[in-house]
């Protein structure tokens, strides 16, 4: 009975040693771990700091001002360009529901016409998701991301939301005479040109 | 003993050691066994303890082992967080947080020539590849120290962290660096009189890194000065172009927020890059670095001419000696002693007292001052702060220079800035509180937390300085300082044209022609000085070298420009609240002729 006692005693030592010596060695290992990252975080620290003493250098107003010359030509706000706040400004009119202007972007072989070719939209497989799409804009995007994928794709399957969503809507269409697939730039810019 | 009675049944028992004689059993007795019992409890009791001990120690073994109790994340907040040591000097930095000093590491590279050539490297080969991203260096130079033998010899001091990657990416053995670090001013030339520059050994020579010397020693947080870089780089280019228009000898300019005193732009000129600053352009004197180092703003005990009619005026307004509807006789110049004051714009006539400030009457100036008496004038200066150096963050500040006893030639003198020289800072810092309704605070370089309304002084009524401003803003609507209009910002000033004192004498060739002005007049956010040292008349300035020609026109181009960066927004000027604010009632009606 004693023995059988000193035994499981001595096994759980054992058990207990061997589990303290690896607790031991594995927040060693963390330790190590952690100093390294530490190192490393101070390290990009003087780093950064290093850019950010360089990034000052390059902003040094004398040069922005030469590159201003050189590439922007930008004057100084006249005081006539500040003569309202911002409060003075009247508020937009509510602007109708957004357009798809991007749905009607490329493709300029495709006839805007309402009288589109409908078995195009049925043999398409994106129009389906397009069409379903509760907000065209994005489902646009999506699109062009597809078209850039895919140039050869492009030209039909952005057409697509098109038809499908905006059939009383030719004006948009005939006013992009792009031939590329549309980056977002050029999205953008069409939007504030648009209004 | 207990045991005793069971040593005879004892097979071990030395045979020497008799067994006692028998008798009657040892029975324990009451004693001996309460004994026994406590020896027996405390026994169990202590194993109780370690069995305890022993198990907390095992459940958290298996906590941690087999449960992998707890996180390493919720032990790392107990650490400091990393950063790299403090530096030597904390940076300085600008208003909107725009470095102006800070501190980079600068190493050096040195070469362990047996190392180099131990590594079988090639010197020649290694020298060139070094030249070519150490271009201060020519090869010839380096392969001396390469094949020097010595274990340690500088290549070259002072690395750039490009050079340095550079110099590591070659790759050569026998080559390493020291760290070291150097003081660093990223926007050069820009702010060097404000930020000075530091030694070799990092400490602050002069500006505020010597005047904040102890608190940027080993401090992390930067120091932040009221300067806007932005603003400080306008001033800086339209005084260089009045310089080069007019090729004078240097420029000042301050701009100053009056309700605050702080010093938004301080540029003095010629300057130097606190990189070097003792570095002089090539074929240019020592005497020429000293000129660039030296701040006019602060140091230049200047006689500043007309510009003291502001201190003057309002002196005699705020005593009551005289009032807006009064006036002088300014038909006569008046000769006392050796001296003649004359007037450079001369009516010849009896000139009310916005007439004797718009025109700048010398004779009007010096009767009203005569009429408040030398003691008033004096107190009113003093009070003003313009007999003793201006407290600021810098310490390179002149102490000014008036007569030590106020004679009535003094008297009249000091009413149109001779007489008494001090700095623009003193200028500046007076016109401020002469504006912002007549609390004077001390010029700061430090940036004050935004709408905190620092601790001021009040020198002047605040009826005298609206006062103040309505002369000063007819000033430059009619009188000397036309040309330093900017439509939208209803500035108003004086110029001050004066001849520079060389020995006791005045040379009439020699000017320093400054503008002191504020704006928007109706309610003044900013002050603004600019005095040029030396100009020369051109054909655009008809041949004038005075202030309404020089920095005047400067003036109104650096307000256009910087307004919109401070965020005052223009005004329509002919608004009827901003006319009726700036119009003096004894004035209307009255024709106004031109200067």
């Amino acid at each position: 009975m004693i023995r059988l006692a000193s035994l499981f005693w001595l096994a759980l030592v054992a058990v207990t040693g061997f589990a303290t010596f690896k607790v031991k060695y594995a927040v060693q290992d963390i330790e190590d771990q952690l100093n390294k990252v530490r190192r490393h975080t101070i390290a990009e620290q003087q780093e950064i700091h290093v850019l950010r003493a360089e990034w000052t250098a390059l902003n040094q107003p004398e040069r922005l001002a030469d590159l201003n010359r050189r590439f922007l030509s930008l004057a100084a706000v006249a005081p006539k360009q500040l003569q309202r706040k911002i409060e003075d400004i009247p508020l937009r009119p509510v602007p109708e529901p957004a357009e798809p202007v991007i749905a009607a972007a490329p493709a300029p072989e495709a006839n805007p016409a309402p009288a589109a070719p409908v078995d195009q939209l049925d043999t398409s497989t994106v129009a389906p998701v397009a069409a379903a799409a509760p907000k065209p804009a994005i489902a646009n995007l999506q699109l062009i991301s597809a078209a850039e994928a895919a140039p050869v794709v492009a030209a039909q399957a952005t057409l697509k939301p098109a038809l499908g969503k905006t059939e009383a809507r030719p004006q948009v269409a005939k006013a992009s005479p792009a031939n590329k697939p549309r980056s977002l730039d050029r999205l953008i810019s069409d939007i504030a040109e648009g209004r | 003993m207990t045991t005793v009675q069971r040593l005879d049944d004892n097979p071990c028992r030395p045979r020497h050691f008799k067994p006692p004689p028998p008798c009657a059993p040892v029975v324990a007795d009451e004693r001996a066994n309460r004994v026994l019992e406590t020896c027996r409890t405390r026994l169990v009791a202590t194993a109780a303890l370690f069995a305890v001990v022993f198990a907390v120690v095992v459940l958290r073994l298996a906590e941690v082992t087999l449960l992998s109790g707890g996180s390493a994340e919720s032990h790392v907040g107990r650490l400091p967080p990393a950063a790299p040591p403090p530096p030597a000097r904390a940076d300085i930095v600008d208003r909107n947080g725009a470095l102006l000093a800070t501190m980079l590491p600068k190493p050096s590279l040195f070469v362990n020539s047996k190392a180099l050539l131990a590594a079988g490297q090639n010197p020649d080969e290694a020298a060139y590849e070094l030249a070519s991203v150490l271009p201060d260096k020519s090869p010839g130079e380096i392969r001396a120290r390469l094949v020097s033998g010595k274990s340690f010899a500088y290549v070259q001091r002072s690395l750039t962290p490009r050079q340095q990657y550079a110099v590591n990416r070659l790759g050569i053995p026998g080559l390493d660096f020291t760290p070291e670090e150097r003081r660093f001013y990223p926007y050069g030339d820009l702010a060097s009189h404000v930020v000075g520059y530091c030694g070799i050994d990092n400490e602050g020579l002069a500006g505020v890194e010597r005047g904040l010397d102890a608190s940027a020693k080993g401090r992390r947080q930067p120091i932040e000065l009221s300067l806007d870089a932005r603003v400080q780089f306008i001033l800086r280019e339209e005084l260089l172009k009045v310089v080069q228009d007019f090729s004078a000898k240097g420029a000042a300019g301050i701009i100053m927020d009056v309700r605050t005193g702080e010093i938004i732009a301080m540029v003095s000129l010629p300057d130097f890059d606190p990189n070097k600053p003792g570095d002089t352009d090539a074929g240019k004197s020592p005497a020429d670095a000293k000129e660039r180092i030296f701040n006019k703003i602060t140091l230049g005990d200047y006689e500043m001419g007309s510009v003291f009619k502001i201190f003057n005026t309002a002196m005699a307004l705020d005593s009551g000696v005289t009032a807006l509807n009064k006036g002088y006789d300014a038909s006569h110049p008046i000769r006392i002693g050796r001296f003649t004051i004359e007037d450079y714009h001369g009516k010849h006539r009896w000139l009310s007292v916005p007439e004797i400030f718009m025109y700048s009457s010398n004779i009007g100036s010096a009767k009203m001052a005569v009429d408040a008496g030398a003691e008033r004038q004096r107190s009113f200066l003093a009070r003003l702060g313009l007999l003793q150096p201006v407290p600021v963050e810098i310490d390179e500040v002149a102490k000014p220079h008036y007569p030590a006893v106020w004679r009535p030639v003094n008297v009249m003198t000091i009413a149109y800035g001779h007489g008494i020289a001090v700095t623009p800072l003193h200028v500046i810092t007076a016109v401020s509180a002469i504006v912002n309704g007549g609390v004077l605070h001390p010029p700061t370089l430090r940036k004050l937390t935004p709408g905190a309304v620092p601790p001021g002084e009040r020198v002047l009524s605040p009826k005298t300085s609206e006062q103040m401003r309505k002369l000063m803003r007819l000033v430059v609507e009619f009188g000397t300082a036309k040309l330093a209009a900017a439509p939208g910002y209803v500035v108003g000033g004086k110029t001050g044209t004066a001849e520079k004192n060389s020995g006791g004498r005045y040379l009439e060739k020699k000017l320093l022609s400054s503008f002191i002005g504020a704006f928007p007049m109706h309610d003044p956010r900013y002050a603004i000085l600019a005095l040029v040292d030396e100009p020369h008349g051109t054909k655009q300035s008809f041949g004038y070298a005075t202030a309404g020609w020089t920095v005047a026109p400067a003036t109104s181009r650096i307000i256009q420009r910087i307004a919109p960066i401070l965020g005052v927004a223009p005004v329509d000027e002919a608004s009827p609240g901003i006319t009726q604010a700036l119009t003096i009632e004894s004035l209307q009606g009255k024709r106004i002729e031109s200067y």
